[in-house]
């Protein structure tokens, strides 16, 4: 059976009456009552010592995982080496050589070489090769840590500085060099 | 790719390379260079250059000497900055080379006096003068050198900062926001100011 909302008005009403007889004035405690019921919660509170304790050894995590937690952050430490920062750039020793690869594009070019002060400005040049006839020219050589100066001769007559190059000076020949910064390796 | 290594090149002297007039001359100028402890080999290889180059004797000469000029005035630069300490060849030739790209005397002073008098420059020289070629007022990259190297920024990355600048200057970034880009880190000098607070538009309305 269903209560309908008119069939509940006479239970409602009697709630009405009930509630209306409730006292609803504030209740206020004696101070003794108060101190005494504070200072047993002072009592019971521990110290600040205690409490930071039992946080700390308060369990989060279970044994195993915690194992699992502190073996994985030592493999990660042992697997990341992050350079050391020795607050300034480093320059490794004149002995040490970098591969460095040049590239240059000259599709309609029958040869291409590139000469510098590494090559001691050789008229002919170091010659690059197309790897795939797609006219990208490129070599590899290893150059000591520093700055090089150099060009691309193309069909061995005509000299171009790279287009690709970081920087460009004037050669003091109202030419410009394409200049190249080559920098050291880190001693392993 | 076949590698070519250096050790296969050999260098030729340059008495097969020039021409016994300006071989004399040539010769004197890097005589005196070694008396002052200026960079040699740098001004051989200019006149060999400028033999490869096919430039008249008279300005291959001219050339050196202008080379023997800068190198010496560099040298001397970086003395003042460090007197008695060893300077290592290559930094000399940064140096001498970011003075002739536009960096002032007094940066570069101003760069050398910023760190140890150990610690090597031709890196920080070489940037230094490619943020100048580049548009970036002298010592405003210089004091982003400085802060990169007081931070411990390796030096292939500060190498590498004018090649990636230019990626924001092809599309026509000013060169301050194409640096700024560019850096491995955020530095004091380029910080963007902070952006002052909008105005509350109620505010407006009550009054």
């Amino acid at each position: 059976m269903t209560l309908e909302p008119e069939d509940l008005s006479p239970e409602a009403e009697q709630l009405e009456r009930i509630m209306k007889t409730l006292d609803r004035r504030p209740v206020h405690l004696p101070s003794r009552v108060r101190s005494a019921v504070m200072a047993r919660v002072r009592a019971q509170q521990a110290s600040v010592w205690v409490r930071s304790w039992d946080w700390l050894a308060a369990p989060r995590l279970s044994p195993l995982a915690a194992g699992v937690a502190l073996a994985a952050s030592i493999a990660l430490l042992l697997l990341i080496r992050p350079e050391v920062p020795t607050g300034t750039p480093t320059e490794a020793t004149g002995s040490l050589t970098v591969p460095v690869r040049l590239v240059f594009l000259a599709p309609q070019a029958r040869s291409v070489a590139v000469t510098g002060d590494f090559a001691s400005w050789d008229p002919t040049g170091i010659p690059l090769a197309q790897s795939q006839g797609d006219g990208m020219w490129s070599v590899e050589i290893e150059l000591p840590p520093g700055l090089h100066h150099y060009v691309f001769i193309v069909n061995g007559t005509e000299w171009r500085p790279d287009p690709n190059a970081a920087s460009r000076v004037d050669d003091g020949f109202g030419q410009q060099n394409s200049v190249l910064l080559v920098p050291g390796r880190r001693a392993s | 790719m076949a590698a070519a290594t250096l050790a296969a090149q050999g260098r030729p002297p340059l008495e097969a390379r020039l021409d016994p007039q300006t071989l004399v001359a040539v010769r004197a100028i890097v005589d005196s260079a070694r008396g002052d402890s200026v960079p040699s080999r740098v001004l051989e290889d200019k006149a060999l250059e400028g033999v490869a180059k096919r430039v008249p004797a008279a300005r291959i000469v001219a050339a050196v000497r202008q080379l023997f000029a800068d190198l010496r005035d560099a040298r001397a630069l970086l003395r003042s900055a460090a007197p008695g300490a060893p300077l290592a060849e290559g930094e000399i030739v940064a140096a001498a080379d970011a003075r002739r790209r536009g960096v002032p005397a007094a940066d570069v002073l101003a760069l050398r006096n910023h760190v140890a008098v150990a610690t090597p420059l031709a890196v920080a020289f070489t940037v230094l003068g490619d943020l100048v070629q580049r548009g970036v007022a002298a010592d405003q990259a210089r004091e982003v050198i400085e802060e990169l190297m007081s931070a411990g920024v390796p030096a292939q990355q500060v190498a590498e900062i004018p090649a990636r600048m230019d990626v924001g200057l092809r599309v026509g970034a000013p060169p301050l926001d194409a640096l700024r880009s560019a850096l491995p880190i955020p530095v004091r000098p380029l910080r963007r100011p902070p952006t002052p607070p909008k105005p509350n538009p109620s505010e407006g309305n009550l009054r």
